[in-house]
């Protein structure tokens, strides 16, 4: 299967199997915390289990919708989108999870940006793929950081045009080069991207494979001395007349 | 067997699996850490002074592998137990596993798709029952 967009490439079951992965491990995690909670009679504990299975959908919400797109049962179709109001849905999404991984979402709503033209439901299913696969990761990653981890939401001017991202890092590890690359693993390695993530890290290949749809991409981008991944999405010199509420 | 005094130290990166183990484990009358990372687990082992240490293969930036390289080049701490719970079937490793058991002394390997948290604790137990001279502290 090819992928029409800046760069032909194959999306074969490489990416399925990735996804498979990261299913496996939330099942495994629900069966393990059954029994936690058999043992331990901790009620509260059952909201763990509703989490990952949430994660696990938005997951699979993500790769189905792709694969409607590459088979051209879903048009994708471009309308103004308020990117404030999709990362607004992004950190609802996320949020329940969140405290699971004892990860702090912020989501930083400072400024007014003109709507862009783009595709609601493909930016908002891949922002919260790639934050789920960022909550997973980051508990094991930013160690040395002293105070709780967190994860920063949040929109910014570029000249390239606005980027909406995830930010968590001090440092930058991530490229989009080094993405690429570990993309062409998938199918060997059940860790391709050792620096970020134990794991398969689907949600951030979803989105990357999603995004690509619409000629955009994730890139490595900075907020407010935090690294992080971003979209940067283009302006359209029409709607920069519409104000934002 | 009383397992009160037994203390394990868990290395993995996953906060909700390992959290749950923890649980587990500590309801199985276990003293337990968690640790997410490799540099984590050596320090650890330092200050907590583990009587095992459980491990996953698969962390972010230093593998499991690295862990015991490092763990078994240092002579104080180098005879720690160490049994591998980890989402690798044993499959993957072909000829190299042999390496896991002889060079870098692993007690035993577990995937944690084929064994529970019961089976953990029943290989932790049978451990202690077999070899109850291993203990650091």
């Amino acid at each position: 299967m090819k992928i029409a967009g800046n760069n032909d490439f194959d999306l074969p079951s490489d990416l399925f199997l990735n996804l498979l992965q990261n299913i496996q491990r939330s099942v495994l995690n629900i069966s393990n915390q059954v029994d936690v909670i058999k043992l331990t009679k901790n009620q509260s504990q059952l909201d763990v289990i509703k989490n990952l299975s949430q994660n696990t959908n938005h997951l699979i919400e993500n790769y189905s919708l792709m694969i409607n797109l590459l088979q051209d049962k879903q048009q994708l179709s471009l309308e103004p989108v308020s990117l404030a109001a999709v990362l607004y849905d992004v950190v609802n999404n996320l949020k329940s999870s969140a405290a699971d991984y004892g990860v702090n979402l912020v989501f930083n709503n400072e400024g007014k940006f003109f709507p862009v033209l783009s595709n609601y439901a493909v930016l908002e299913v891949s922002l919260t793929s790639l934050g789920i696969s960022l909550m997973e990761a980051l508990p094991a990653l930013l160690v040395n950081q002293p105070h709780q981890i967190e994860l920063f939401a949040a929109i910014h001017r570029s000249k390239y045009g606005l980027v909406v991202g995830l930010y968590f890092d001090e440092q930058p590890i991530l490229s989009r080069y080094l993405i690429n690359k570990s993309q062409k693993i998938l199918r060997k390695s059940k860790q391709p991207l050792p620096m970020l993530s134990y794991g398969p890290a689907s949600g951030l290949f979803l989105a990357k494979n999603m995004l690509n749809f619409m000629n955009l991409d994730l890139k490595s981008s900075k907020h407010n001395n935090r690294y992080g991944l971003g979209v940067i999405v283009p302006p359209i010199k029409q709607l920069s007349f519409v104000d934002e509420q | 067997m009383s397992s009160s005094r037994f203390k394990l130290l868990i290395i993995e990166p996953d906060t909700v699996f390992g959290n749950n183990l923890v649980s587990f484990l500590n309801h199985q009358n276990f003293d337990c850490r968690l640790v997410t990372t490799a540099q984590k687990g050596i320090e650890a082992i330092d200050n907590f002074k583990p009587n095992m240490i459980i491990l996953e293969i698969q962390l972010s930036v230093h593998s499991g592998i690295e862990f015991l390289y490092e763990l078994r080049s240092y002579d104080d701490i180098k005879k720690c137990p160490v049994i591998v719970y980890t989402m690798l079937e044993k499959s993957v490793w072909g000829l190299g596993f042999v390496n896991l058991k002889l060079q870098l002394k692993v007690d035993q390997y577990l995937c944690k798709l084929d064994n529970d948290f019961f089976d953990l604790t029943d290989e932790i137990k049978k451990y202690f029952n077999d070899n109850l001279s291993h203990a650091i502290s």
